[in-house]
């Protein structure tokens, strides 16, 4: 089971990776498909939990990938999802510009960054649905979730106070039994 | 193709700088922090060269800031400086992904943890949320792409379709339409 989950990881994240145009957060309803809904690897929540801590930790969100492999198989899915997630488009990206480098002004290229931009917006707001359907089992998660939305369209605080308010709340909420444990 | 580059930048200068930048990054934005101290400070290649790998290097699969330590690593060092860039870019965040998880399966047994969890969970999610929408508002206003991003958030976030074949097809319409028509014309018309 271990060696084949370990596989699955990486076949999962390396294809992800080839499409992986806007980051790590537009790939995460492929992430959930292929870990949860496919492979079984993990629940919902714990894959919920994954892009919790994601979010908490620096660095670039793609390594959140790193955080699911280690979910998965411990360290040798930490180190396997990492290399599979970096790696592959790395290479792709050393030999464009060894190859393109003369290419860089032309129009198509414009043409194409205008062009995806529409299919990562598409993205993210799927991401935000299907992460919120994994993170949310009542609707105090639901409002929290709006609420930071809302909050984060709105002013310009450092995300950090959010994460910090949605941990009080989630304390509280508990606490005072609005909110179900999982 | 290297011909404006100034004397070698010593391979353990480019470590300590990407390293520096991978360590400290925090969310979004790192691009622009690698322009300030990669152009700015340092002065290691000219504007227009970074924005032209950038301009790529959005385009490519990849995180903005992986692939663009592959690109100022090349243009420097060539094979061995883009090596280097990525490889320090990415040890600060890793060991400190080891770190969280460890950590994490220890503060699970904390009283508490797991509820704060949920709410931070449920926070993040909104974050996620936000950016999507500020996509939405600036740059989806017109017709066809607004068309595309809703058309690519049903197929995946509502029916849960794989993305490869649903970026296969939405993917070239798409660059299909902002295609420039004509001598003088860009950009998407309808």
């Amino acid at each position: 089971m271990k060696d084949e989950a370990i596989w699955g990881l990486f076949v999962a994240f390396s294809t992800a990776a080839l499409f992986s145009i806007g980051g790590g957060s537009a790939l995460m309803p492929e992430f959930h498909r292929q870990l949860v809904e496919v492979n079984g690897y993990m629940t919902s929540a714990e894959f919920a939990k994954s892009v919790a801590l994601a979010q908490i930790a620096p660095g670039p969100n793609m390594l959140i990938v790193s955080l699911m492999g280690w979910q998965v198989a411990g360290l040798p899915g930490l180190l396997v999802s990492t290399f599979a997630i970096v790696v592959p488009p790395s290479l792709i990206a050393y030999f464009t510009w060894r190859t393109m480098e003369r290419l860089k002004d032309a129009a198509w290229l414009s043409a194409v960054k205008i062009g995806l931009a529409p299919l990562v917006v598409g993205l993210m707001l799927a991401s935000g649905t299907i992460t919120a359907r994994a993170a949310n089992h009542d609707a105090i998660g639901y409002v929290l979730t709006l609420g930071t939305a809302m909050i984060m369209h709105f002013s310009k605080r450092n995300p950090l106070w959010m994460i910090a308010t949605g941990a009080v709340v989630g304390l509280l909420a508990h606490r005072l039994g609005f909110m179900s444990v999982v | 193709m290297m011909q404006e580059t100034p004397p070698k930048v010593p391979l353990r200068d480019i470590f300590r700088v990407f390293f520096t930048i991978g360590a400290s990054s925090f969310g979004g934005g790192v691009t622009g922090w690698m322009h300030r101290i990669t152009v700015g400070e340092r002065g290691w290649l000219t504007n227009e060269k970074f924005l032209a790998g950038l301009a790529l290097g959005q385009v490519l699969p990849g995180a903005n800031v992986t692939n663009m330590a592959v690109y100022v690593g090349q243009v420097l060092r060539g094979t061995l400086g883009a090596g280097v860039a990525l490889l320090a870019v990415l040890m600060g965040p890793f060991f400190l992904v080891i770190a969280v998880a460890t950590l994490y399966d220890t503060a699970i047994k904390i009283p508490g943890f797991h509820s704060a969890m949920d709410g931070i969970a449920a926070a993040a999610v909104g974050m996620v949320l936000r950016m999507g929408t500020m996509g939405a508002l600036h740059g989806c206003r017109k017709a066809a792409p607004g068309v595309i991003a809703f058309g690519v958030f049903v197929a995946i976030g509502i029916l849960q379709w794989p993305l490869a074949p649903v970026a296969l097809v939405a993917g070239p319409i798409s660059v299909a339409l902002a295609w420039p028509r004509g001598p003088g014309r860009g950009g998407l018309d309808a």
